[in-house]
């Protein structure tokens, strides 16, 4: 196979998978009731409610940057489990779900070890074509995961 | 630096790369002395994770010599051997403090995707793939240690690097699954699988007090090495049936405890074999089970399965009738190094673990696609390949 073929075949598989999983992930959640609007995100912090007391009027650097339109709530975890730290917009549609889920998990990891654990800088990584839905995925991370 | 970097599935080239830096005050830098391939590689190599990217540097088990600490960093000064977790620990999660590192909250840099994959997502891991952190691998000349009071340990000096290489990954495998399996004094241990994490199992199962301990596989230079370092008993399934040895072996109860050390590319004779290859060509499935369902099938009522070879997604014809009507109990787990690795460099300078024999071939760090072609088709007897940056 030479190389444009190689690169023909590549782009067609990556798309033909690609468009498959898009397929997928949309029959799944529109087979099944879609997620409350109004529904808190939350995070399990592994500090006691008293060390967080301050965090719903000084929320973390990620979650104050979502401004106003976000609301904070904290209430102690069951058991030996920590705080529940709740986020969520406002009013439904106010903020994307994405970035209230990227903004917990930055502040648990912020809240529980002071930092936010990054991958090497800079990469050793090249583009291809059939990486660029992992790219996606990569870039979208930290956000919401869960089908 | 120089370092093995995965190109494409069965494509892997030494690369020039940029260097790591200290780029937290936790991070550590550490000049890597022995790095060794792992079964779980393969996997990669062979595609069957497909959340890697061309250039990424692979490895995940290595011991070498701190070049570079962090500000925060306490517990490790410049020219500290050490010896890293494979998977790495902030320490202070509530996984981390109920000691599950592998579950780690804070360390996997792209949690979403095993998230989507499995509902929650584990810690991150020294080069395996995006889906675990997408953290530099180890087969290069320096790596950054993120987390490194928590992620790093200190190599007693009675042990050499060469021993200590093992403690990375290996045998701390070994021992998540013989403590979390509940192996306990008086057991019939089975474990499918006579590489290095099979082999230590079957150690570390004698260790905790395991009244007998068969290995089983088909590659006879592993086999042996089982018999003569290990000094467990071995069923060849090329040429014995597992079956009548294990009842025969437990007083037809079968083994108490049934340890798993294969993963997602087994291999068996027969038609079920076949059967799981074209299922996992055509993608109807991601992994191979062979040995996880003769595993389940062979283990006494009431005994424990545990799951220490990879898997990444999903398998076809799990035998769950026989779970539930032998009342078993199936665990699995990625290792929890930071556990395990002070106990067993421990055991490794009181002699009670040795690891040498497990690096049949030893090479520099250029050579090591071609290391990873003798490990995968396990030719000139290769058990392990290390590489020496």
């Amino acid at each position: 196979m030479d190389g444009s073929a190689r690169w023909t075949a590549a782009l067609v598989g990556a798309l033909g998978i690609g468009g498959a999983s898009v397929a997928a992930t949309r029959a799944v959640q529109k087979a099944r009731p879609r997620p409350r609007p109004d529904r808190w995100h939350a995070v399990t912090v592994d500090r006691a409610p008293a060390d967080l007391q301050g965090v719903a009027a000084a929320p973390p650097e990620p979650l104050a940057a979502l401004g106003d339109d976000l609301e904070i709530d904290l209430r102690p975890a069951p058991g030996d489990r920590g705080t529940e730290l709740r986020a969520r917009a406002r009013r439904p549609g106010l903020l994307v779900d994405a970035d209230v889920r990227d903004a917990l998990r930055r502040s648990r990891s912020l809240l529980e070890v002071g930092e936010v654990v990054q991958p090497d800088e800079p990469g050793t990584t090249r583009r291809t074509v059939t990486s660029l839905p992992l790219e996606l995925a990569i870039r979208h991370g930290r956000e919401g995961g869960r089908l | 630096m120089r370092a093995l970097t995965w190109q494409g599935v069965n494509e892997l080239s030494v690369e020039t790369v940029p260097d790591p830096t200290v780029q937290s005050p936790t991070d550590m830098l550490v000049r890597v002395v022995r790095t060794v391939s792992c079964g779980s590689d393969l996997h990669l190599l062979g595609g069957y994770i497909p959340f890697m990217r061309a250039g990424d540097v692979i490895g995940h088990e290595f011991v070498g010599e701190v070049v570079e600490v962090g500000a925060d960093v306490r517990r490790h000064r410049v020219g500290d051997r050490v010896v890293m977790s494979s998977f790495i620990a902030c320490g202070r999660c509530w996984y981390c403090r109920h000691e599950e590192f592998s579950l780690c909250d804070n360390t996997n840099t792209n949690p979403a995707i095993t998230e989507a994959l499995w509902g929650f997502s584990p810690g991150g891991c020294f080069g395996y793939s995006h889906a675990m952190g997408g953290n530099a691998g180890s087969h290069a000349e320096y790596v950054r240690v993120p987390m490194a009071d928590h992620t790093a340990f200190t190599i007693p000096d009675a042990v050499s690097y060469e021993r200590a290489l093992f403690a990375s990954d290996s045998v701390a495998t070994a021992w998540t699954g013989v403590e979390l399996g509940g192996v306990a004094p008086g057991d019939v241990v089975a474990i499918w699988g006579a590489g290095a994490v099979g082999q230590m199992a079957a150690r570390v199962a004698q260790l905790v007090g395991a009244e007998r301990v068969l290995v089983i596989d088909r590659v006879p230079e592993r086999l042996e090495q089982v018999r003569r370092y290990v000094g467990a008993e071995t069923i060849d399934y090329s040429t014995q049936h597992v079956g009548s040895e294990l009842l025969e072996a437990t007083g037809g109860r079968g083994p108490d405890v049934c340890i798993e050390a294969v993963g997602m590319e087994a291999h068996a004779p027969g038609p079920d074999f076949l059967y799981d290859q074209v299922k996992q060509q055509l993608r109807l499935q991601t992994d191979r089970p062979t040995a996880l369902r003769e595993a389940v099938y062979q283990c006494r009522k009431g005994g424990t399965v545990f799951v220490l070879g990879v898997f990444a997604g999903v398998v076809d014809k799990f035998p769950v009738g026989a779970m539930m009507n032998k009342g078993l109990t199936v665990r699995g787990a990625q290792m929890h190094g930071p556990r395990y690795i002070p106990r067993i460099l421990e055991r490794m300078e009181r002699g009670e673990i040795v690891t040498e024999h497990l690096a049949t071939h030893v090479m520099p760090l250029e050579e090591a696609p071609h290391g990873y072609e003798l490990f995968k088709d396990k030719k000139d007897g290769c058990v392990r390949a290390v590489f020496t940056p």
